[in-house]
């Protein structure tokens, strides 16, 4: 069990750092640079313009760039960011935790939904039910998360003003509340960016986990509970979806990737104060650093989630514990969708 | 286990028909009868064994008198109950005394349960028993079936087909039934292993008065535990009688052929094998008159064998066949045994 941890560990640094290379170069393909949109005005002179690139370093060829780039980062230090004016790390430490509360609550909520509806399908299989819910998913998984976001804000805090329009806490109010009122002003902040993140992947779970369950359906241990005399409910949750959960783990490590992905858009439509926001507005400030630190950060994100995969595959499947010295699981490649 | 005395399990004119699907957004393109009007009775303690050829209904018959598939038509008594005018809930309660021990030990287990879950499982739906009392009786139902009580922490993948067939025997004790479908329960297992199962299942039968409805498709595997025979060819019984009566007097060539297949103990002597031609026709496509007709070896067979369904006629003492070449024999000597039960209890031909 060890040895497969620090495998996929190792595993998992090569593929950050194979994600950092092809990011650092891709933006350096791309013109302009992060002193672009400040001093590229005629009325700054050549001189000025030339000194700072020289104290951002960003005269040098780029192999010369991109080693002082690495040898920083094998420091810790990320870099400064022209656009903030403040250390990569420090942008990036306000940004992480957002993040994570928005993806998290995201997660947990598609997962608990896109199985429950997959359960409910698959007992009334065939029915209206069955098929509402299955266009219902198939619809949903069929939308852009941008778009959707944005008609989720269109319609729940313009029209039906129910949920504040973007921020996590409410700027005004926010340091007079009580720490009931507190949370409570979080919570209400997080539902809409959090129920749009879920949405589309709670609609591919769904359809993921009713293949899996319909899969097992005809299975003997089935008809062996059945003859036990246990209920239909019984027999789906405790002996079918146990059985059905392991093809659906495999998408708990896809799902983050798609998690940070989705945040990007969702984060910035929302003003999510997370990572997805702070990429979108380095890309148009040119901001280097800023970008390669959020592409490592997402890269982190994945090849963690596909590692907790597997070890959750471990845990729910008792024959894969015994033989974990072979094969790497194989449940899920960790590439990076950012 | 007196003649005359009620069967325990009562079985009449069951079919079951399968629509076939046909192409996209099509109507059923036709359907398939897996089991054609199937009627026997099993007394308290006897076993009956249903052997035919893999595709002709016997499967379908034991899952359907456990209503695990939903008969198309028929009865089905058990112990005076109509068991197909239960209730789900009346339903689950019955199926306590009736239960499946499956032909694959390895799918029939839930590979995400420990053994000791898997056995104790029914023991908690039924109430029979709770917390260390249901941990208790897990281990003692191990220990009769012949596992280490120990080994109720393992998953089933760790053990041995033999032994997870144990398992699966212990899970349809674990409710105390009266009555067990062992579907092919050692079609599975190695032959030395076989005959172990077999012999716990006899032992088992013996100690707590359990009734069998024994699937098989291998007479020789039957013969140590049947007490009557029935024969099923693409979804009719086509002979049924005392086992000792249709092992010694076989009438129809059907069952003389499966006979014949038998292997003797002893590795010198000559198999004197009665070979069929052909496949068992598909049931989707049914022949007219005798089903066995194109297969048939029988010296007398001729046109009128294609016209007739024939219909299971009592041709000795309570062993009858589906032959209308066949005639009825006077009994051999004393020996047959009266029968215990009637084995046919409509001898009507109600074929369309």
């Amino acid at each position: 069990m060890r040895s497969f941890v620090v495998r996929r560990l190792v595993q998992a640094v090569t593929v950050a750092a194979a994600v950092t290379t092809l990011t650092f170069v891709l933006i350096h393909l791309a013109p302009g640079d992060p002193l672009a949109g400040t001093m590229d005005d005629p009325r700054i002179a050549p001189s000025v313009r030339a000194h700072w690139r020289q104290v951002y370093g960003l005269d040098r060829p780029l192999p010369v760039q991109y080693v002082r780039f690495l040898t920083g980062v094998a420091r810790g230090d990320l870099g400064f960011s022209v656009s903030y004016n403040e250390p990569v790390i420090a942008v990036i430490r306000r940004a992480v935790p957002n993040t994570l509360m928005l993806a998290g609550t995201a997660l947990v909520l598609s997962f608990a939904a896109g199985i429950l509806i997959a359960v409910i399908q698959v007992r009334r299989e065939g029915t209206l039910t069955d098929r509402a819910l299955g266009a219902i998913s198939l619809g949903l998984y069929s939308l852009p998360d941008f778009w959707l976001a944005q008609v989720a804000l269109l319609a729940f805090s313009y029209w039906l003003p129910i949920f504040p329009a973007g921020g996590t806490i409410d700027p005004v109010i926010h340091p007079y509340l009580g720490p009931a009122a507190a949370a409570l002003d979080r919570v209400r902040h997080l539902v809409l960016p959090a129920v749009t993140l879920a949405a589309l992947t709670a609609a591919w779970i769904a359809r993921f986990q009713r293949a899996a369950l319909l899969d097992v359906a005809a299975d003997d241990y089935l008809r062996t509970a059945r003859a036990k005399g246990l209920s239909e409910w019984t027999i789906l949750v405790r002996h079918a979806l146990r059985n059905a959960l392991l093809p659906v783990i495999t998408l708990f490590g896809l799902s983050l990737s798609a998690f940070v992905s989705g945040a990007v858009f969702v984060e910035k439509v929302f003003g999510w104060p997370g990572i997805g926001s702070v990429a979108v507005d380095a890309v148009g400030a040119r901001d280097y650093p800023v970008i390669i630190a959020c592409t490592i950060i997402g890269s982190i994100l994945v090849a963690a989630g596909s590692l907790i995969a597997d070890l959750l595959y471990m845990l729910a499947d008792p024959r894969l514990r015994r033989a974990e010295g072979d094969a790497d699981g194989g449940a899920t490649s960790a590439v990076a969708g950012a | 286990m007196s003649a005359g005395a009620e069967p325990l399990v009562e079985v009449r004119r069951l079919r079951k028909v399968y629509a076939l699907s046909g192409r996209l957004f099509g109507r059923a393109a036709g359907s398939l009868t897996a089991v054609h009007d199937v009627s026997f009775a099993i007394a308290r303690g006897a076993t009956l064994a249903l052997v035919g050829e893999s595709g002709c209904g016997k499967t379908t018959t034991g899952r359907a008198v456990l209503r695990l598939v939903e008969p198309t038509t028929g009865r089905i008594r058990f112990d005076g109950i109509d068991v197909l005018a239960l209730g789900p809930a009346p339903l689950r309660r019955l199926r306590r005394r009736m239960q499946p021990v499956f032909q694959d030990p390895y799918s029939s287990l839930n590979p995400r349960m420990r053994v000791g879950a898997i056995i104790r499982e029914g023991l908690v739906i039924h109430g029979l028993a709770e917390g260390a009392a249901a941990d208790a009786r897990v281990r003692e139902l191990m220990a009769e079936v012949g596992l280490r009580p120990e080994h109720a922490r393992l998953y089933p993948h760790e053990f041995s087909g033999g032994q997870r067939q144990r398992v699966g025997i212990a899970r349809a004790l674990a409710v105390e039934p009266d009555f067990i479908v062992c579907d092919e329960p050692v079609s599975a297992l190695d032959v030395s292993v076989q005959g172990q199962v077999i012999n716990l299942l006899l032992d088992l039968q013996r100690d707590r008065g359990l009734t069998y409805l024994f699937i098989a498709h291998d007479l020789a595997v039957v013969a140590q535990i049947a007490t009557h025979v029935a024969v099923m060819y693409l979804g009719r019984i086509v002979e049924h009688g005392p086992a000792a009566a249709v092992y010694r007097d076989p009438i129809m060539p059907y069952t003389r052929a499966l006979l014949s297949a038998v292997a003797p103990p002893d590795p010198t002597a000559r198999l004197q094998r009665l070979a069929l031609v052909g496949d068992a026709p598909s049931p989707r496509a049914a022949p007219r008159g005798c089903s066995f007709f194109a297969r048939c070896p029988h010296p007398r067979k001729d046109a009128e064998c294609t016209r007739t369904v024939p219909a299971l006629e009592l041709k000795a003492p309570g062993h009858s066949a589906a032959c209308i070449k066949e005639p009825p024999r006077a009994p051999v000597d004393g020996l047959i045994p009266p029968p215990l039960i009637p084995s046919v209890l409509d001898g009507d031909d109600i074929h369309r």
